[in-house]
């Protein structure tokens, strides 16, 4: 029998005849203003039916149900999961088996694979606490904050260059990366982490370092797909705004509040005075300041306060600088001296072996009127010229360094990040959008619908700390869910409610509301704690479910929303990389810092504004660095993270809570055929055949590195065959039995890692 | 075709390899083009063009220059501008405020006499193939926001392709080949993106597959990795297909991983039918001449992506988009302007006439468009420097639309005397999405895609089907 405690709807006392207020101008035809009345009446009605609709309802402590099956559940969560089995009639799969269990958990958590070290010693270890030492030491990795970092990213438009159209470097953005994924590895309560990254900079502090850090976590609302070349900046500046909404709206309340720019929301109780109560906050807030060049607007950036340690390290920078600028300066003028002094004697020697113009000694030379000592002066001439050539180069090389040194001074340290305006005020409703045709002025104010507090906006402040207050709060019915769901998705493949970005009236229902309202309710007691939440979700035995196939429970749940078995999802992209990188012994881990190779002469297209060169080159030394550090371009990413697009890596522009898991030709005829994959293969290939003398333990070794299991007989025997035929096709080809050798393994090793086993996680 | 072997079933029979596998897909046609996301699909109703040959003029090409005859503008050229701009627009290098007429004659062209310019002779003899669209209008004044919505309908968010939406909603005629490529597209500047062949939140299978074009030729990236011999190339997908079978025999059912199997397949065969389709070197010296396809010769280039369109038509390929860059004339434009039409001139003439000899131009609709057009007053951004040119105008400007469904010889709209503002037969680009897809047999409000939540369609809210050009 389920028993669970129904709490009365919290009922929602909303004014319509304050709400709805839109003036009709002189200019407006009656037409639009039937349209309007007709809009109010809509939203009017949707308002009363969407009173009752859950997600704007407080979550309910529901009682944990009882099951028919004692024995199967590990903890309570397993007890919503299974009583939902028992009445579907559907039993929940076998438990994973180690191997498989271990990769998961790997990959889910840090996003890299399990070493072979890591594998034999979880099988071996016999502790009924293996697993959670296991789940223990990858919440303390760092690894850890770089996963789940980069999962909160995807929801933020986070990208290391600016603008739509140009690509202007961003050179600042990556502390707030960094921050994020300092916060998930801090394991920072998600109310406060949320209140940093909507008002940080309103936010008290103790030390420079604490209020640098908070002004950096507002890059959470500067950085985004700006037009930044639009000429008409009232409508870039109520584009912005738009996208600013679009993102607090879909990221931390789950609705779709962009629609209501133009109308009342057609599902969802959002009337546009909502809309443009938001809006006002952020016009009241700096996003933009001042211009890059002529008609492109910049990003606003401010100077973050800096420890003694810092200052001390940048002075020490600063004298390395100019000592280096001085040095290149020095060689330069050198050069220039060395240039006009050849210049100097060319044009003496010119003058010695023609004293009457260079016709007649041209005609002497051809006539073979010349002595042996003019020939001589002609050669050196040459010689001279062709040394002037290089001491040309020299100096334009030298130029270049001087240009790209200065450019890459050190400087102050800034983040992108917002500020509250000088003179907040409230937004006007733009008519139907648009940004020159104005309606009435709406007070600035959160979203009516879910709203029980409401806190008043100090005055003279944009309001960005009250919205942070209303959204990071337990009574805000939204935002616990939200996340927690977000959370579940990136675990289990598919959230409780599957539109994740949406839990409006047009989103998904929850498979389990009671669920999610459990561990909305835990999250907020257990003060917000991401890592806490984590353990519990893998911990519980719903996750370490295999991902079996059952003929009968999938004709009766093939999407598996009752969770009979664990989804089977392909690798992110990358995750793909990283793990690739991981098994040829290639990945850098190197931790954080600037992303942009900023600092390689010829990277830098300099006008108004900079921009990076589509033919840039990445760093050497950061080539194989973990993805997670590496720079996103807008548009054109680096040629050399051809694999992340291909893969299904999120177009920043994009922000979203669920990735494309898209399966197209391009990505075979990548596995096949790029460089990247070959290169790395070829290191994998090197690797086996020094680590190990003989086949059988190198296709062991590969399996364990790529797959997280031992090969079988065969594997091995599958293995070998290829090898033996592809060396003798190889040696038919060309003669070279070494390299052949390694080509044979390159290519065996290529195809476990573009495999389904590899591609995959079980 | 009966069902003897299900998928599964024919993964673990065939013994043979790859190439087998291959045949044997082939042969079953009819099962997998049931299950692949890119079968050719029914339209809402019956279609007048089954496909689309979309060339897009980067920058945004004068109208005033090209099919917008303005002999006012011209006779009071010089003269302070007559009507009222809005002032928070910036854009520079518009201080004096003249009025520039066009330096070029028109003539009046086919049987309805219209008017078109010396600037485009070729063009000009097809205009009874043509419908000319002189009351276009955009919502956005800066290359960006104003390509992504002639693209994808959308200046601010991401949204999936006008391309994208006809695959996915069509689906193509090809199984071998993507059904939406574009030649050349623009990825970098203020006017280039490659979310203008993106899928959006659609799925990847039908965003378009860029096709880069060189002198050595067209050429899709990774579709070859020459230092691997093709038998080498065969043992190894034979390895990787059967490793991929075996641990799908073992879990059962997986659909992902069915598609990753079919990926591959899809690749290999692409390798081998890709080449053929982009290599011209079978052409007669006639047809080259046609397209003025030629070395040295400022056609090539437009002419060689014409030629490759007229060979994906016949292929199959439900989406096709041209691309010409480099219209966006702020200064010089009375010396810039010619080059750019003469590029593009000859290779569209040499398509129409091609497509007709085919038979192919009534089941085809080509579209000619750039995001906006030009300003009807003077702009100079090089401080005298250079000539004078022409500011971005979204307010009124050219497209032109032939082939199938199309009424030829007929201008649609009208700006006012200066050409600054549509003010008659206005089409939105809304409205041109809408009656593209109407022409193809689709209902624009019927076409959505349900994405977090909500069902989008490519025209939002909004798009009117311009019967009036329809024949």
């Amino acid at each position: 029998m389920l028993r669970i405690a129904i709490l009365p709807p919290f009922h929602i006392v909303i004014c319509l005849g304050v709400v709805f207020c839109v003036n009709a101008t002189a200019e407006e035809s009656q037409e639009s203003r039937t349209e309007q009345a007709e809009a109010v009446s809509s939203a009017e009605s949707n308002l009363e039916v969407d009173n009752q609709h859950w997600a704007f309802r407080q979550p309910a402590r529901p009682l944990v149900p009882l099951c028919d099956d004692e024995s199967w559940p590990a903890g309570e969560i397993d007890r919503f999961i299974l009583r939902k089995l028992e009445q579907e009639n559907l039993n929940p799969t076998r438990d994973a088996d180690r191997y498989s269990l271990l990769r998961r958990v790997t990959f889910d958590l840090t996003g890299l694979p399990p070493t072979p070290l890591e594998i034999e010693s979880f099988v071996a270890d016999d502790s009924p606490v293996a697993f959670q030492k296991v789940v223990e030491r990858m919440l303390a990795s760092t690894h850890f904050g770089e996963r789940w970092g980069r999962h909160w990213l995807d929801l933020t438009g986070y990208a290391d260059t600016m603008g739509v159209g140009r690509t202007i470097p961003a050179r600042h953005a990556w502390r707030y990366r960094d921050y994020v994924i300092k916060a998930f590895n801090d394991d920072k309560p998600y109310d406060r982490f949320l209140t940093e990254q909507l008002a940080g900079d309103s936010l008290p502090y103790e030390h420079p370092a604490l209020k640098a850090e908070q002004v950096t976590a507002t890059g959470f609302l500067a950085i985004g797909p700006w037009e930044l070349v639009n000429g008409d900046k009232v409508q870039l500046r109520m584009d912005v705004v738009d996208l600013q909404i679009d993102r607090v709206g879909r990221t931390l309340l789950g609705l779709t509040l962009g629609c209501s720019r133009c109308h009342d929301h057609k599902f969802d109780p959002i009337p546009q005075t909502d809309y443009y109560g938001l809006a006002g906050i952020f016009m009241s807030t700096t996003t933009l300041r001042g211009r890059l060049a002529n008609v492109v607007s910049g990003v606003n950036l401010v100077p973050l306060k800096e420890t003694a340690g810092q200052l001390r390290r940048r002075a020490a920078e600063y004298e390395r600088y100019e000592a280096e600028l001085a040095d290149l300066k020095g060689q330069r003028d050198d050069a220039s001296s060395q240039q006009d002094e050849i210049d100097s004697r060319v044009k003496a020697l010119k003058k010695e072996t023609s004293p009457a113009g260079e016709n007649q000694q041209a005609a002497r030379v051809e006539s073979g009127d010349g002595s042996a000592a003019h020939d001589e002066l002609v050669s050196e001439i040459a010689k001279l010229e062709k040394q002037l050539e290089s001491v040309a180069q020299q100096i334009g090389q030298l130029n270049q360094q001087i240009t790209i040194l200065e450019y890459n001074r050190p400087r102050t340290l800034m983040a992108m990040a917002v500020e509250d305006y000088p003179e907040p005020k409230d937004c006007r409703i733009n008519l139907r959008g648009n940004a020159r045709q104005l309606g009435d002025a709406v007070p600035r104010g959160f979203l009516s619908a879910a709203s029980k507090s409401k806190p008043q906006i100090i005055p003279g402040t944009s309001g960005r700390l009250e919205l942070a207050t209303w959204i990071a709060n337990a009574d805000n019915p939204l935002t616990a869910r939200v996340f927690v769901n977000r959370v579940w998705h990136h675990l289990f493949g598919a959230g409780l409610v599957r539109s994740v970005d949406n839990l409006g009236v047009r989103g998904e229902q929850p498979t389990h509301p009671e669920l999610l309202d459990y561990l909305a309710i835990r999250f907020v007691e257990q003060g917000w704690s991401t890592k806490a939440l984590i353990s519990q979700l893998v911990l519980s035995r719903t996750y370490r479910m295999g991902s079996d196939y059952h003929q009968a429970a999938y004709d009766v749940d093939p999407n598996n929303r009752w969770r009979w078995r664990m989804n089977r999802r392909r690798l992110e992209a990358e995750s793909i990389r990283d793990a690739i990188l991981s098994i040829s012994g290639k990945l850098n881990l190197t931790p954080g810092g600037p992303s942009l190779p900023l600092d390689i002469a010829g990277n830098v297209q300099f006008g108004a504004p900079d921009a990076i060169k589509d033919s840039a080159k990445m760093r050497d030394r950061d080539l194989f660095r973990r993805t997670v550090f590496q720079p996103v371009k807008r548009k054109q990413p680096f040629d050399v993270l051809d694999i992340l697009a291909t893969f299904d890596f999120p177009d920043p522009d994009e922000e979203t809570g669920t990735r494309n898991i898209a399966t197209v030709p391009a990505q075979a005829l990548y596995l096949m055929n790029s460089p990247f994959i070959r290169q790395q293969a070829k290191a994998t290939a090197q690797r086996l055949i020094a680590e190990r003398d003989d086949d059988a333990l190198r296709v062991d070794l590969l399996y364990l590195l790529a797959l997280g299991r031992h090969a079988t007989e065969t594997d091995v025997q599958r293995g070998k065959m290829f090898i033996e035929n592809c060396q003798r096709t190889l040696n038919s080809q060309k003669e070279s039995a070494d390299a052949n050798e390694i080509e044979a393994w390159t290519l065996f090793c290529q195809s476990v890692l573009v495999s389904n086993e590899f591609l995959f996680r079980q | 075709m009966s069902q003897l072997f299900s998928r599964r079933q024919l993964l673990r029979d065939s013994a043979c390899g790859f190439g087998s596998l291959a045949l044997a897909a082939m042969c079953s046609e009819q099962s997998r083009a049931a299950r692949s996301p890119l079968s050719s699909k029914a339209p809402h109703f019956a279609p007048r063009a089954k496909r689309v040959i979309f060339m897009f003029m980067q920058g945004g090409p004068s109208q005033m220059e090209t099919f917008d005859y303005k002999p006012r503008l011209g006779a009071e050229h010089g003269k302070p501008v007559p009507f009222e701009r809005d002032e928070n627009v910036e854009q520079g290098g518009i201080d004096s405020m003249r009025l520039f007429g066009s330096g070029w004659k028109f003539r009046q062209c086919g049987q309805a006499g219209i008017h078109v310019s010396e600037l485009f002779p070729e063009i000009g003899q097809k205009i009874d193939e043509i419908c000319v669209l002189n009351g276009m209008q955009a919502d956005s004044l800066a290359h960006a926001p104003a390509c992504l919505q002639l693209h994808t309908g959308d200046t601010n968010f991401v949204r999936p392709s006008l391309g994208a939406w006809i695959t996915y909603g069509l689906g193509t005629d090809n199984q071998n080949l993507p059904g939406f490529l574009t030649i050349a597209p623009p990825i970098s500047g203020d006017a280039g993106n490659p979310k203008f062949f993106g899928s959006g939140f659609l799925p990847t299978i039908y965003q378009g597959t860029s096709i880069g074009l060189s002198d050595k030729g067209a050429v899709i990236r990774y579709l070859k990795e020459n230092s691997i011999s093709d038998d080498l190339q065969r043992q190894q997908l034979d390895l990787i297909q059967s490793m991929n079978r075996e641990y799908l025999t073992q879990l059962e059912k997986d659909q992902h991983m069915e598609g990753m199997i079919d990926a591959f397949e899809l690749a290999f065969r692409m390798q081998t039918e890709t080449p053929e389709l982009l290599d011209l070197s079978g052409e007669t010296p006639a047809t080259l001449s046609l397209y003025g396809i030629g070395e040295q010769q400022p056609t090539d280039f437009f002419g060689r992506q014409c030629l490759l369109a007229r060979r994906m038509a016949e292929a199959g390929v439900r989406f096709i988009q041209l691309n010409s860059i480099g219209w966006d004339h702020h200064g010089n434009i009375r010396k810039r302007l010619p080059a750019n039409c003469q590029q593009v001139d000859k290779p569209i003439a040499g398509l129409l006439t091609d497509l007709r000899a085919r038979g192919l131009l009534d089941e085809t609709l080509l579209v000619w468009s750039g995001e906006f057009g030009r300003t009807p007053y003077e702009q100079d951004l090089s401080m005298g420097k250079d000539g004078y040119g022409r500011g971005h105008n979204p307010y009124g400007f050219t497209t032109w639309l032939a082939g199938g469904g199309i009424q030829g010889g007929m201008v649609f709209g009208r700006t006012d005397d200066y050409g600054y503002r549509a003010v008659e037969g206005q089409v939105h680009i809304h409205d041109l999405h809408a009656t593209i897809l109407h022409l193809l047999g689709i209902d624009h409000e019927q076409l959505t895609y349900r994405h977090g939540g909500r069902d989008f369609r490519l025209t939002d809210v909004y798009g009117r089907i311009v019967n009036e050009i329809i024949s």
